[in-house]
């Protein structure tokens, strides 16, 4: 590849430009979605391409083809190098990128049975099993099982002398079964929604989600759903487990923490965010136990890799020290501009065709001790939330509302009844400053999000959020319940 | 698609004639400027191409797909489908190919304007300048797609169509407030980035020095832009035929009921004010007409093959790649305009919350259409038919379907926003009692 990316640095900088990057990125992806026993899904998928980057009289340009050959490249290349002086036409100031050292590398994701050497026969049947005890109830109405498998091979060169190789693996699986019944949708999850848990991972974690030793429950609690009682509305003590705390991670503290976004780059499209940067070391996110790191080398993380898009080495350090604003997830642009003197490295792009943004690295709230059951335990009032089913939060991060798949109350320390429908309502800091129990490490799990959506054009990415079940303080659960029960209107 | 291009197709098909085949051939070009802090950030051209190859063999079905297109690759294609498919199951409901043999080449909707990146860069310079000049911080993007499909098979169907189109938006900033306006047209054009420009600083300006107010029932007049991220709700889970078999709807057993107040009406017609769109679905079947909700009645849900054979019915031309999860989602959704305009709704107002847009929406329940979102660039207080303040930002949650049982008025002063799978063309709507549930800090 070399050659090719060669013919891309060579020609930007003959038409003028200071500084170009140039990613060639060959994609496998397969897709099995078994619904209702039926196979809709049996989709193969290779794509491959090229994006150059550039910056010409200090400003950007990029343009990508999927025709990857010579003459495409040096054609795509002089484009980048067209619409860079275009850019700098409306300018504030250069582009200055913080500094980083060339690096020559090869890296790939461990793994330990590539998942695209395992028989499609094998995969399905999988499916097939896990589909079939879904579907045995006459209230499931939709049964899915799905898995899939991604490798993507990119080259990364710079003019800075940066030649990096790398090799991302990524697997994932689920399985949800919709209940209708009593008026009423009623779904369950397992281990995640939205096509379920992924990593970057071989095939090797698929028998180990234990899929087939879970769908009865699945398949048996949306069901009981439908006759259960509607999450009551009111304030209460709050037990979140991981697989709704994750996205509570994601959203109130992931992407407040993007710089472009801090900085206004976002502000016309996704938003901007509270945690601007005079409240960088000194503003009280949340409380003393609350720790949440950033991490691109934590093992099977969906943004674990050796290097970022801007070819800077993957990284771990705080966004939350104790409850403070510690940090944020910079790429080479951005971090310069709050007088940070090095990026750390959460600079991606989605495919060969996108430009590079900056997106949230994996990202994880530290382990406190105890189990949950022990915060259960300890609650007097409370209700216990489980798997994330809808997300909603303003352009700034503050107030958020979420709902879930199924709910417990908690009284006097036990699980009393379950609870459909529920949901709750905070503003970020005080929510986070209100978290008083984070169980231990041994039910930390490493959550994946494969399906955060940025940017205009909109580009995908993927991220970890690990995490164990939390307790969070007075927080208003049952949003809407009251209202919309008594409110008039046909239904 | 060239010539030659339709050449190695047809030489495709009739080597395979033997096993159905569909094909699926998609370019896209994506030119976008986006601006923030009053100058250019990001600026970037892709070009794409795909190529996606369904092979039905044994009652069985596998696709394949790639971003390259030639002779060579088709084959190899070929293969790899052949191979899949042998490990797929045997689906009693596969339908065979949509067989059509009136070829239809849809070539309008050419003349994008210009795009380059100076004629961008021109347009963003007019954004900043009058962003400057009004002392605010302009944001948005500047884009335009120009994209081409192509859905043939080897049962004789062979369509493909063309579309341009050009979505951009302005959103400008104070320090204590923020306006936006977004445009949707088939072209790029100066006079269109202007008046976005002009209706986001005329909104930023409004908007500040905002009072918060309780939340609670009000009143609300909603522009057009937060009509159209309601209907996306109804549209996806309410007006598709898989959710309306599978009683997930909330159509379901309700058709010929009355579900709305009897001010709504709304259609789904591709064909209305000749939106960009293909005529045609992913089965390669032309896109009728459909009424979904004639005055307040639930008349009908949009349909893929699969769906309308277990009707008994026909197919609506509503079909995504088959198979799928998702079932049938409408294209062009529309919403029949009552009269009057924005200014109207709003003189006939004693009191109520002018709500500009909403962000982040979200859906909490199927059946009801319950949905929670904030609102965001702009909500005003309306007294005795007059804007008297700007308000903080609010949440509601609230069922879109009670809501739309207590319609008050429609305006009709439509407008095109990108909807969830093609278009929505909505007008400003007036709700009695529509419901916020909290608020927020700015």
């Amino acid at each position: 590849m070399k050659e090719l990316t060669d013919i891309a640095l060579n020609t930007a900088q003959i038409n003028g430009a200071q500084y170009a990057d140039i990613r060639i990125i060959i994609d496998h992806r397969e897709n099995i979605t078994v619904r209702n026993n039926r196979t809709v899904g049996l989709n193969k998928i290779e794509t491959r391409g090229f994006g150059v980057r550039v910056i010409c009289q200090g400003s950007w340009g990029f343009a990508s083809s999927s025709v990857l050959n010579r003459e495409s490249i040096a054609e795509v290349t002089k484009r980048a190098v067209e619409i860079a002086k275009a850019s700098a036409s409306v300018k504030l100031e250069d582009v200055e990128l913080a500094p980083q050292p060339p690096q020559v590398d090869f890296w790939q994701t461990p793994v330990i049975i590539d998942p695209f050497q395992v028989s499609i026969s094998e995969k399905l049947d999988h499916c097939y099993e896990v589909n079939g005890i879904l579907t045995a109830h006459s209230q499931i109405k939709v049964a899915t099982t799905s898995l899939d498998f991604w490798m993507e091979h990119q080259w990364f060169a710079s003019t800075e002398g940066s030649y990096i190789e790398q090799r991302l693996i990524k697997s994932g699986g689920g399985c949800s079964a919709r209940a209708v019944g009593n008026h009423d949708v009623q779904i369950r999850s397992y281990p995640l929604n939205f096509r379920g848990q992924f990593l970057s991972a071989g095939y090797e974690m698929i028998p180990a989600l234990k899929f087939a030793e879970n769908a009865e429950r699945v398949r048996d609690e949306a069901v009981a759903l439908l006759s259960a009682d509607e999450c009551p509305s009111g304030e209460k003590d709050l037990i979140l487990t991981g697989s709704q705390l994750y996205l509570q991670i994601h959203e109130s503290v992931g992407h407040p923490s993007e710089l472009d976004r801090v900085l206004g780059f976002e502000a016309n499209y996704a938003g901007r965010s509270f945690a601007t940067v005079d409240k960088l070391d000194n503003f009280k996110y949340g409380s003393e136990q609350v720790n949440l790191v950033a991490d691109n080398t934590l093992p099977q993380g969906l943004s674990t890799a050796g290097y970022d898009d801007d070819g800077v080495p993957a990284q771990r350090w705080y966004i939350v020290k104790q409850g403070i604003l510690s940090g944020y997830m910079t790429n080479r642009e951005v971090a310069p501009l709050i007088g940070q003197t090095s990026s750390r490295g959460s600079n991606r792009a989605d495919g060969f065709n996108n430009i590079p943004i900056v997106r949230i690295s994996n990202l994880s709230l530290l382990p406190g001790k105890g189990s949950l059951e022990d915060i259960i335990a300890d609650t007097e009032d409370g209700i216990l939330m489980d798997m994330n089913k809808s997300w909603s939060i303003d352009q700034m991060r503050l107030n958020f509302q979420f709902g879930v798949e199924l709910a417990w109350e908690v009284k006097k320390g036990k699980k009393t009844r379950l609870l459909k429908n529920a949901n709750y309502q905070g503003t970020t800091p005080e929510f986070w400053g209100n978290c008083d129990w984070i169980a231990g490490p041994e039910e930390w799990v490493l959550w994946g999000v494969n399906n955060c959506g940025k940017g205009q054009p909109g580009q995908r990415a993927e991220m970890s959020h690990g995490c164990s079940p939390a307790r969070f303080r007075k927080v208003t659960v049952g949003v809407g319940n009251d209202f919309l029960m008594a409110s008039t209107g046909v239904v | 698609m060239s010539k030659q291009d339709q050449t190695i197709i047809e030489e495709f098909f009739s080597k395979t004639a033997q096993l159905p085949c569909e094909i699926y051939l998609t370019t896209t070009k994506i030119a976008s400027t986006r601006f923030s802090n009053n100058a250019i950030t990001q600026n970037v051209e892709e070009f794409t191409q795909g190529l996606s190859l369904r092979i039905l063999d044994g009652g069985k079905t596998t696709r394949v797909s790639s971003n390259q297109f030639s002779r060579d690759e088709l084959g190899d294609l070929y293969y790899r489908a052949v191979k899949l498919n042998e490990f797929s199951h045997p689906d009693e409901e596969l339908l065979p190919l949509y067989e059509d043999n009136q070829k239809n080449i849809k070539t309008d909707h050419l003349d994008s304007g210009e795009s380059s990146p100076r004629h961008r860069a021109e347009l963003v310079s007019i954004v900043v300048d009058k962003a400057k000049s009004a002392r605010l911080n302009a944001a948005g993007i500047i884009s335009t797609t120009e994209s081409k499909l192509t859905v043939a098979n080897n049962r004789g169907l062979f369509k493909q169509s063309l579309e341009n189109q050009s979505n951009s938006s302005v959103s400008m900033m104070s320090e204590d407030g923020s306006g936006w306006a977004g445009i949707c047209t088939v072209n790029l054009n100066a006079a269109d980035i202007e008046k976005c420009a002009d209706k986001s600083i005329s909104l930023a300006l409004k908007n500040t020095r905002q009072t918060s107010i309780e939340p609670g029932e009000y009143t609300v007049i909603l522009e057009p832009a937060a009509v159209s991220d309601l209907i996306r709700f109804l549209s996806y889970t309410g007006f598709n035929g898989l959710a309306f078999l599978e009683e997930r709807s909330f159509i379901s057993g309700k058709l010929n009921e009355k579900v709305m107040d009897e001010k709504i009406t709304i259609f789904d017609d591709i064909h209305h004010l000749g939106l960009p769109l293909p005529p045609f679905d992913f089965e390669g079947v032309d896109t009728s007409a459909v009424t979904l909700i004639d005055q307040g009645i639930a008349k009908g849900v949009v349909h893929d093959r699969s769906t309308a054979s277990k009707t008994g019915g026909k197919t609506t031309g509503h079909s995504l790649p088959q198979p799928n999860n998702f079932g049938p989602i409408p294209r062009a959704v529309i919403i029949k305009g009552g009269s009057g305009d924005l200014h109207s709704l709003i003189k006939s107002t004693a009191k109520g919350i002018l709500v500009t847009r909403f962000h982040y929406t979200n859906l909490l329940d199927p059946l009801k259409v319950t949905v929670t979102g904030m609102t965001r660039d702009g909500l005003f207080l309306v007294e005795q038919g007059q804007i008297t303040t700007a308000l903080k930002n609010m949440r509601f949650t609230e069922s879109i379907l009670k809501a739309f049982n207590r319609i008050s008025a429609i305006g009709n002063d439509h407008e095109l926003f990108w909807g969830f799978s093609g278009y929505n063309y909505v007008p400003s709507m007036k709700i009695n009692n529509f419901h916020f549930s909290s608020r927020t800090e700015f």
